[in-house]
């Protein structure tokens, strides 16, 4: 068991003179300026996560590597579009290379005024209002609207979109900050599909803030699949928000990153919202993952199921906290969360953390969790029919996460999500 | 040799001595049936011939066709030719019973000449002819089967891998008559030179429909009785009390 004795580090000076530079490089206007300011303020102004914060105690910020990162330059319209495999399975392809990015619109969505998507500091220049992020009193969250350097704000304005946005980052030493603003108008539905990936051969760091809005009677499913390099650390925070009988299904997979922090919040916030958050994350090496969810519950007659199930191997250490919070009011609420881990061998290591805050009465609320190996008597019953152990052991593992699988609606992300798992168990010490 | 022979087999779980010394022998193509009063150690017995780590062997030997068993990891054994039917088959939601079939087979037999699609095309008769339906290719493995469904898979499995030796522990529990009825021929197709048997149960309509050769009883860890198939007729009139009496002095021989 690695412990990590919590230390107070310094961040490097996040200052005016530094956005100031960015803004510069991006030639932005003054509105961009402006909200770019007042997010540092709120960045200044706000503590660093003391050690012992509940938060953080398990993840010290000395994981992240700081000190060996630049800001990266704003990312900006590229020439070329690099095709890929996966662009076939949508109708609207981002892609994001380092600084600098490409849209290629397949099903004239775009063309058609189904869809629009804007550079962020377009959107934010515009003061268009769902890209205008609520103000989270949230270090890194301020952090990130006030430092981004990649940006892009997506509205579904009608039917149904199928939107893959790759990223790819290959330049070491760099810090960066993406920011994606989503809404999803009423009646019409996004899916979703997110790659983060990089290069493996030097530091990087990325720090992550997304929103999504979904109107009343719209529906969003995203998949965000966390496959960086092993040298590459995260911190993200995704919020959304769900309007009346609005729909949101997440699945986010952890796969890859040296430390990887993510928040996961999901209010359903208009009545009969109903939100499903899935997620998957194996760990090897000496990989860190640490993931909080939060089933905000803030008006009545609203549902929520949450699934995690995580494996950990070799001396990685994954970590799971959970919050259910029906605000006061939240009547005949739903909300169910769960929590799995299979811990692969000794020397790795899972926490689970489910948590409940209830200010509300008539409501169905269940949380649990369970961690463990493999159960000896799968393994016994695979192995009596002639089934090898390691083999065994991988098709134990493939069950275990099958169900989170399947909650990805895609054939091509399932698949792939297999093929990781498979992957990992092919390291298996 | 033997086909099959346990010579003076002792085992534990913990510190707790279940298995004392236990011997049996059967002949090549013979069908033995092992009955005995609840906890008397015959799943015990079967998870030591299958190798199950729980379970500590203290002294003796499990020999299959001469060779001793209890070295060997268990899906050595399962390759050898020896098969366990589960009394207690467990679920793997997740791992879908055409998978697991596939895996099984080509583990233990190779892979199929035909193809997935013969592979397949082999199973579904085999289904029919156990009156199963192909829907349970698709579910979980054992994954909310009824008592009766998991012990029709278990003689799919024996039928799919055609051991050499198999071990039936309470195949009968479960099953409604029909069941039985249906279970049992598939199980007696198999029967002939290449197939010995250990039937475990105890219910003498089973042994009516899958008739044994010879007939042991095990009580507290060791064979207190062996005879002609006969014999359970009395079991089933007197219970094991008689037995349970006389074990203390000797062990009958038949
Ligand atoms: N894992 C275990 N831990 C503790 N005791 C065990 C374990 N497995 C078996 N035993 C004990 O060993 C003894 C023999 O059990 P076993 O299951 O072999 O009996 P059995 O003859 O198959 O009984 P039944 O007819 O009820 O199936 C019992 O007393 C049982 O409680
Ligand atoms: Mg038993």
């Amino acid at each position: 068991m690695v412990t990590i004795a919590p230390t107070e580090i310094e961040l490097p000076d996040y200052d005016a003179q530094l956005l100031a530079k960015l803004s510069a490089v991006a030639g932005e206007p003054a509105a961009v300026r402006a909200q770019r300011a007042a997010a540092l303020a709120l960045y200044r102004d706000l503590p660093l996560p003391p050690a012992r914060d509940e938060e953080w105690r398990h993840s010290p910020l000395s994981l992240f590597p700081f000190a060996g990162v630049q800001l990266a330059s704003p990312a900006q319209l590229g020439a070329v579009f690099n095709a890929d495999p996966w662009d076939d399975d949508f109708d609207v392809v981002i892609e994001v290379h380092d600084d600098s990015f490409a849209i290629r619109d397949q099903a004239s969505l775009l063309k058609r005024g189904a869809l629009e998507i804007l550079p962020l500091a377009d959107a934010l220049a515009r003061q268009l209002p769902s890209a205008v992020a609520p103000t989270y009193r949230r270090k890194f969250v301020a952090l990130n609207q006030a430092f981004w350097t990649a940006g892009f704000f997506v509205r579904v304005i009608s039917g149904q979109c199928r939107l893959l946005l790759r990223w790819q980052f290959t330049k070491t030493g760099r810090l960066q900050l993406p920011r994606i603003a989503v809404a999803v108008e009423s009646g019409a539905q996004l899916n979703l599909v997110e790659r983060w990936r990089s290069t493996n051969d030097g530091p990087m760091l990325v720090i992550g803030a997304h929103e999504f809005r979904v109107a009343p009677d719209a529906r969003l499913e995203r998949v965000a699949l966390h496959e960086w390099g092993v040298t590459t650390a995260c911190i993200a925070e995704d919020a959304a928000v769900v309007g009346e009988r609005g729909r949101a299904d997440w699945v986010t997979a952890v796969l890859g990153g040296q430390a990887v922090k993510l928040v996961a919040g999901c209010d359903v916030a208009g009545r009969g919202a109903d939100a499903h958050l899935s997620g998957l994350y194996f760990a090897d090496g000496a990989q860190h993952v640490d993931q909080r969810t939060v089933q905000l519950h803030s008006s009545p007659d609203t549902t929520s199921h949450l699934l995690y199930k995580g494996a950990v191997q070799d001396r990685s250490h994954a970590i799971y906290q959970g919050l259910i919070n029906a605000r006061r009011g939240a009547v005949r609420v739903d909300a169910f969360q769960m929590n799995r881990n299979l811990v692969l061998n000794q020397g790795a290591r899972a926490d689970s953390l489910p948590g409940l805050e209830i200010d509300a009465d008539d409501l169905k609320c269940s949380h649990g969790s369970a961690t463990g190996n493999l159960d000896p008597e799968q393994l016994f019953y695979l192995r009596a029919r002639g089934i090898a152990e390691d083999e065994a052991r991988r098709l134990l593992v493939a069950a275990f996460f099958e169900e989170v699988i399947g909650k990805a609606s895609q054939a091509r992300v399932q698949e792939h999500l297999r093929e990781a798992v498979r992957q990992k168990m092919e390291h298996a010490p | 040799m033997a086909e099959f022979e346990i010579r003076d087999l002792q085992a534990r779980i913990g510190e707790k001595p279940i298995l004392q010394g236990v011997n049996l022998t059967i002949e090549r193509g013979e069908t033995h049936a092992l009955m005995g009063p609840n906890g008397s150690g015959k799943s015990t017995l079967s998870n030591v011939i299958m190798g199950h780590p729980d379970y500590e062997v203290t002294g003796g030997d499990i020999l299959f066709r001469g060779q001793s068993l209890l070295g060997l990891p268990t899906e050595e054994r399962a390759r050898l030719g020896v098969f366990l039917a589960f009394q207690y088959p467990v679920a793997v939601p997740g791992v879908s019973v055409a998978r697991f079939l596939k895996t099984a087979v080509e583990a233990v037999r190779g892979k199929s000449a035909g193809g997935a699609g013969g592979f397949l095309k082999g199973v579904r008769e085999q289904m029919k002819s156990l009156e199963m339906t192909e829907a349970f290719l698709d579910r979980g493995l054992n994954e909310g089967f009824s008592g009766g469904e998991k012990k029709r898979l278990e003689i799919l499995q024996m039928r799919l891998l055609k051991p050499a030796l198999a071990v039936l522990d309470e195949t009968d529990s479960g099953l409604d008559i029909d069941a039985l009825r249906i279970v049992a021929g598939g199980v007696n197709q198999l029967r002939g030179s290449d197939l010995t048997l250990l039937v475990i149960t105890h219910y003498e309509r089973l042994l009516k429909l899958i008739q044994p050769d010879h007939l042991h009883v095990l009580m507290e860890g060791r064979i207190v009785f062996s005879g002609g198939p006969e014999a359970v007729q009395e079991l089933e009139r007197r219970g094991y009390d008689w037995l349970r009496e006389q074990a203390g002095e000797a062990v009958v021989a038949g």
